[in-house]
This record gives structure tokens, C-alpha cells and sequence, in this order.
């Protein structure tokens, strides 16, 4: 069953069931308050006709000259005064109690009490009211007998009416809900088409918001839903696609080393007077290709480590880590005769010491392979916005515009044969922003060709750090 | 399958609808109690408890608006001046009907009063046989016209059920009942009251209906023959009454003795 049907049906039931039971409770509260009163007026009409009779024995004594009626003309007096004041509306019976002694004690249980009933009869339904009165030395019984026919026939007539109405209304009320629960729930329909899309993998799909209701909120959500879902599908294709590039680069940086130690090995097998030069060149070579080998697995199980474990970063005072690296770094700028300008001011970050050595040497590093000879190198750390800041800068060849976005890829060389010749695999800058990451730091790089490249380093300060 | 959902809502529509326009006469049969409303047994009111003591009292000898009490010597003379209409016989008679020996000084022992309508009331207190009765008479015309003994012992309920059985079978057929004797009785003691021959002969006519030819009645009881029998009973107190016309007789019964104690000749107003 639908949910449109389970509302509707359920309203209706409720409604038909509160419409209903309004409706009988008025109605009863109605009729009973008429019937109290028919009764109440049986009641007065009982006391009303007994006091009558009292009025027309003494009018009848007084006409007669007498103390005291017969009994037969008691008798006569009360049923002429009773056929006299009866009407259509109601009827008057007296009748003698036959009691043992003249006390109001020995009467039957019933003429002890004033009583009103209702009752069913070929005549109609009638409220028997009754009194007991004593007359001239006699307990008689006044039964009004008062037809309350047309007044049950009345609530018959309001019963029917009741239920034309009840029904009138429940109708009306069922083709109004119906319109209304259908469009309310209209939008679910919009829902359900947009989730069956989202299920087939039509993530482009989005779902028309009207209005500010539950359901306009649901269907935000679901197009919110609809839109990470394609992001992280995206991601994931490109995850999966930079791996396919990853593992294709990996095969082929391995594979170019491996080739030279395989071919000189070959070399050195297969050539039966090898001189001893050659024995030493070809051995360098091997050597040199197999050194490149353990830098490109060991920068590798950096970056694959990286991703694993969460650091255990402890607060760093980056001047003193600076300059640090700047002197364990000059041996290797002095051969290309480059010379390291630094300005450094008093900050701390949350850090691993070891991998922001190997962070800033990489980038050092890369920036004396870009320099010509004599070429400075400038490193400066600053306070700024709340950040440490940390530039280093190159004044060498640069990186072409069109390569800037890639190379901190993995296996990404701007100039492949001058990378190899220079020892490296495209590894380096990929594991910079690796580190810079895992130090919940930002890596951005400026580059312009034949001027120079700076790369922006910024890590957040520990709060009420220098 | 959306066609059924269709046709299975408005099933469902149709038969609330209907439960709902029937489900009325079941909630207002549930609800609705006419009986409830009208049946009611309500207690009858006090005054008409008090009614058959207060009819009963206005037959009986009673004390009326006095307007001067008498000293026991007015009492003895007035007694004294009613032997100008009643002889010592009938006062002796009288007192022997509830076994009370009369002596000329049985007048001193009572107290009374004279009404507004001239009439005396005297009553008096009499030890008899270890039994107190309280006696009562009451003079027009210096003629006593209504007698009464109480003993004041109160009937019992089984009591009253038997006086008025027997009284209402006295009264269907009074000829040889006891009442009959009670009226030939008082008949004997006033038979030397002219007064009383009087008034005898006065209600005769106030008992003739015109069918029967109109012989002079020499006795109360003959003029009863007149009249009709009714019995009137309170919780302790039990009348017979004689209504000849529009006069009456009234008889006081006990209902502890099962035996006529007084009477009251409503009839007799002899010119005071």
C-alpha cells in the first residue's frame, strides 16, 4: 500500500470516526436534555392533576353542602375531573390503592414513591408518570400517561439527518483529502524517480526543491547526496586513474636503471677483453643506476608511509630546524657554486623533524638543480595571518605554465632526460606536498620560465608560540 | 498494480463511508438511554405521610380555638344545667359502654374548655383496672353529642390490619354487625333526649332519596339504613363513618380492644 493511501485512509477513518462521534454526542446531549424536560413536565402535569382533584372534591363538598364525599361520589367527582383535564398529549388514570391500614407504610412498595417511566405501547411511547395522593380518607393513584410519540419520532427524524449529514460531509471530506495527500506527496514521486536515477547511476539528476517542507529539505539532501556521490566517484576515477599513471611511471622509472645494469652486466659478461677502464666505467654506471634505484624505493616507502600512519607531530622551533638544514646543506650547493640567502624569523609549528629535514632538503635541492652555477638560493620563514610561512625560492630555468599544475605528480618530469641525468624520478616535489599535507600545511608553487620558482610553504603557528 | 492500489482505496473509501453513516445508530444505541433518563422512583412527600392523621384528627374529638377555660365548679354547673335536657340515665349508660362506674362527682375529674362555637369540651383522666383511659365529651346545647376513650395504648401494625378487615366487612354488611349494635346502643342511651328524637327525625330526610314512601324512623340506626359505610383508618387511629345525606355519624373504633370506644353525632346540633 502506498503511502498516499495509508494517509488518506487513515485520515478518512479518523475523521469519519471524530465527525461521527461529535455528531452523536450533541445529538444525544440534545435529546436527552428534551426528554428531562417531557419528563420534568409529566412530573409537574401528575402533581398538577393531583392537586386538581384535591381542588375539586372541596368545589364539589362545597357544592353538595357535605363534610365528606361517599365513596362513590369520590369516585364519580375524581373520574369526571380526570376525563376533564385530559387531552390528546395525555392521558389520567386514578385508581384506589387497596391498603391494609391508612398509612402511608402499608402501602404496596410502588405507591410509596412518585415514579416516572418509559414505556412502549400500542399507543406509542408514552412517560408514565405517577403520584400518590391522598383524597377524602383514601390513598389513590394519579398515572398521567404522556405520549412523548412525536417527540422519539423527532429524534428518529434528527438520527436520519445525522447520518445524511455524516455522510454528506465524511464524502466531502474524503474527496478533499484525497486531492490534498496527493499533492502533498506529489514531490515524493519527484523522490522516488530521482533515487531510482541515482540507483542507476544518473548522478547528473536533480530534483526540483519547492517550497520549505520536510520534503524540499529531503530533496536538498538528496541532491546534495547526488552531487558527493558524483565528486567522490570522480575522485575515485581519478584515484584510480593517477594510480594506472602511478604504477605505469613506477614500472618505467624502474625499468630504465634496470635496463642499464642489465645491459652493462651483460656487458661485462659476454666481452671477453674488457679493459680496465672500461671494467670501472661500466661498474660506475651500475653503481650509479642501482644508487638511483635504492633513492627512488626509499622516496617511494616515504610516500606510501605518509599515507598510512598519522604523524606524531611535536612542537618545533622551524629557525633553529632551518638553519640547521641550510649548514648540513651547503657542502652540496658549494659545487655548484650556489650560494643560500636566508631570512628567518622565530616561529613554531607542530612538526616531525625528520620528514620537514627531508621536506625542506627536497625542495632545496630541487631548486639548485634548476640554478645555474653562481645562481643564489633563497629561503625566508615569516609570520603571517596566524601562519608560518616559509619561501624558497630559485633563480633558474622555471617551469613551463603548461606543466605547473602536474609536477607534483608522482613520476612527473617536466624534462625527462635532464630529471634522470640529474638523478631524479619525478618523485620529489609529489612527496613534498606529501609531508606538507601530513603537517596540515598548504604547498603551492610559482613558477615563471627563464625567471625563477618559489614555492609556498604555510603551516598553522601554535597558538601563543613567538 | 496501480489500478488495484485505485480500486482497493476506494473500496476502502466506500466501506468508511458506510461504517460511518451506520456506525451512528450503533454509537447513538451506545450512548443514548431514554430510560436512564426518564425511570426514576422518587420518595412521596412528608406531608403526605401526616395526610391520614390529619383526616383522621378532623373526625375525631378535637380541640378547637378555645376561647375561655372553665373552672371545675362551671364545669359541674353546666353539667348540672344539661339534666334540664338529659336525664342521669344517659350519662350512666354512656360511662358504662367503656366499663366506668358514674357517680354525680366523675364531673369534678374533668377539665374542658368552651369554644368559639359555644360548644364544651371537657376531658378527664380515669384509672380502671390498672388501664388509665382518658375520656372526652363534647356538649352542644348542653347535650352531649360526641364521646371518646383512650386508653393510649398503641395498636400494632398486625392490629390495625385486623380492625379495618373487620370493620370494612361490618361496613359492606352493617345489618347484625357489631356496628349495629354500637348505633342500637346509643339509640338506647339517648332514647329519653328529646332533642336527640329530633335530630333523628331531621336526618331522615337528609337521607331520602324520594323512592321509597316516607315512613317516620323512631331510631338512629333505622336512618342509617339511609346512609352509607366508610371506613377510615390512620397508623392508629380507626373511624367508621355513617354519611346519611349530607349529615354523618361517626364511630370511634380501638383497634387494640377490637371494640367501639366512643362516637360523634356530627348530625345533632341541637339550638344552643
Amino acid at each position: 500500500m502506498k503511502l498516499w493511501q495509508k494517509i488518506f485512509l487513515l485520515t478518512l477513518l479518523l475523521t469519519i470516526l471524530a465527525i461521527n462521534t461529535v455528531s452523536v454526542v450533541l445529538l444525544t446531549r440534545n435529546q436527552t436534555n428534551a426528554l428531562s424536560l417531557a419528563k420534568d413536565n409529566a412530573q409537574m402535569l401528575c402533581s398538577s392533576v393531583a392537586s386538581d382533584l384535591q381542588n375539586e372534591i372541596l368545589h364539589k363538598k362545597t357544592i353538595l353542602g357535605k363534610n365528606i364525599l361517599t365513596e362513590k361520589e369520590l369516585v364519580d367527582c375524581l373520574t369526571t375531573t380526570a376525563a376533564e383535564l385530559e387531552n390528546e398529549q395525555y392521558h389520567i388514570l386514578v385508581s384506589q390503592i387497596k391498603a391494609d391500614y391508612g398509612s402511608l407504610s402499608s402501602l404496596p412498595r410502588k405507591d410509596q414513591f412518585a415514579s416516572t417511566l418509559l414505556v412502549q405501547s400500542s399507543e406509542g411511547t408514552q412517560i408514565q408518570a405517577e403520584t400518590t395522593t391522598f383524597l377524602e380518607g383514601h390513598f389513590f393513584r394519579v398515572l398521567i400517561q404522556y405520549s412523548v410519540s412525536q417527540l422519539f419520532a423527532q429524534f428518529h427524524d434528527d438520527l436520519l439527518f445525522c447520518q445524511y449529514y455524516s455522510g454528506v460531509v465524511s464524502f466531502a471530506v474524503a474527496v478533499i483529502l484525497l486531492i490534498a495527500i496527493m499533492a502533498i506527496t506529489r514531490p515524493l514521486n519527484r523522490l522516488e524517480i530521482a533515487a531510482k536515477n541515482i540507483a542507476g547511476g544518473n548522478y547528473q539528476n536533480r530534483i526540483e526543491v519547492k517550497g520549505s517542507d520536510e520534503i524540499a529539505e529531503l530533496s536538498k539532501q538528496m541532491n546534495m547526496m547526488s552531487a558527493a556521490i558524483k565528486e567522490k566517484i570522480t575522485q575515485i576515477e581519478q584515484i584510480s586513474e593517477n594510480r594506472e599513471i602511478f604504477i605505469a611511471n613506477m614500472a618505467h622509472e624502474l625499468k630504465t636503471p634496470l635496463t642499464s645494469i642489465l645491459g652493462f652486466a651483460d656487458l661485462l659478461k659476454i666481452k671477453s677483453n674488457v679493459s680496465e677502464d672500461e671494467r670501472r666505467e661500466f661498474a660506475s654506471i651500475i653503481a650509479a643506476e642501482a644508487k638511483r634505484l635504492r633513492l627512488l624505493s626509499t622516496k617511494l616507502m616515504e610516500l606510501v608511509s605518509l599515507g598510512e600512519d598519522a604523524l606524531q607531530l611535536t612542537p618545533t622551533p622551524l629557525k633553529e630546524l632551518l638553519e640547521k638544514i641550510i649548514e648540513e646543506f651547503a657542502p652540496i650547493s658549494e659545487e655548484k657554486h650556489c650560494m643560500v640567502e636566508y631570512e628567518l624569523e622565530n616561529v613554531t609549528i607542530n612538526a616531525d623533524p625528520a620528514l620537514f629535514t627531508s621536506l625542506i632538503l627536497n625542495l632545496m635541492d630541487n631548486a639548485r638543480k634548476a640554478s645555474e652555477s653562481g645562481q643564489a638560493i633563497g629561503i625566508r620563514l615569516m609570520r603571517k595571518e596566524g601562519n608560518a610561512v616559509i619561501l624558497i625560492r630559485d633563480y633558474g630555468r622555471g617551469i613551463p605554465a603548461e606543466h605547473l599544475q602536474h609536477v607534483t605528480e608522482a613520476f612527473y618530469m617536466v624534462d625527462k632526460a635532464r630529471s634522470r641525468g640529474a638523478g631524479g624520478a619525478g618523485v620529489g616535489l609529489s612527496l613534498c606536498k606529501a609531508i606538507t599535507e601530513a603537517h596540515h600545511g598548504t604547498f603551492k608553487i610559482d613558477s615563471q620560465e627563464h625567471v625563477g620558482t618559489t614555492v609556498t610553504l604555510t603551516f598553522p603557528i601554535i597558538e601563543g608560540s613567538l | 498494480m496501480k489500478k488495484k492500489q485505485i480500486i482497493l482505496t476506494i473500496f476502502a473509501t466506500i466501506l468508511f463511508l458506510s461504517l460511518g453513516i451506520w456506525g451512528i445508530r450503533l454509537i447513538y444505541g451506545i450512548i443514548f438511554h431514554p430510560e436512564t433518563t426518564v425511570n426514576e422512583q422518587i420518595p412521596l412527600s412528608q406531608e403526605l405521610e401526616k395526610a391520614p392523621e390529619n383526616f383522621i384528627d378532623s373526625l375525631k374529638i378535637s380541640e378547637t380555638e378555645t376561647s375561655q377555660n372553665l373552672t371545675r365548679e362551671q364545669i359541674s354547673d353546666y353539667i348540672t344545667d344539661s339534666y334540664c335536657y338529659v336525664d342521669n340515665s344517659l350519662y350512666e349508660q354512656l360511662f358504662e359502654t367503656v366499663k366506668i362506674t358514674y357517680e354525680d362527682k366523675i364531673w369534678s375529674q374533668f377539665s374542658g374548655s368552651v369554644n368559639e362555637n359555644d360548644e364544651l369540651l371537657i376531658s378527664g383522666n380515669f384509672q380502671n383496672r390498672d388501664k388509665l383511659k382518658m375520656l372526652k365529651l363534647l356538649f352542644r346545647g348542653r347535650i352531649p353529642v360526641a364521646f371518646a376513650c383512650d386508653d393510649g395504648i398503641a395498636p400494632t401494625e398486625n392490629q390495625m390490619q385486623q380492625a379495618v378487615a373487620k370493620l370494612n366487612g361490618y361496613a359492606r354488611s352493617p345489618k347484625n354487625s357489631p356496628i349495629e349494635l354500637y348505633v342500637r346502643q346509643i339509640d338506647l342511651i339517648y332514647q329519653n333526649c328529646p332533642a336527640y328524637q329530633q335530630a333523628v327525625t331531621q336526618i331522615q330526610f337528609a337521607g331520602y332519596t324520594g323512592n321509597d314512601e316516607l315512613s317516620p324512623m323512631q331510631t338512629l340506626w333505622e336512618c342509617c339504613s339511609y346512609g352509607t359505610w366508610q371506613v377510615y383508618s390512620a397508623s392508629q387511629d380507626v373511624v367508621v363513618l355513617c354519611t346519611i345525606g349530607d349529615q354523618y355519624l361517626t364511630l370511634y373504633y380501638d383497634a387494640v380492644s377490637q371494640n367501639f370506644v366512643g362516637f360523634h353525632l356530627n348530625f345533632f346540633s341541637p339550638d344552643i
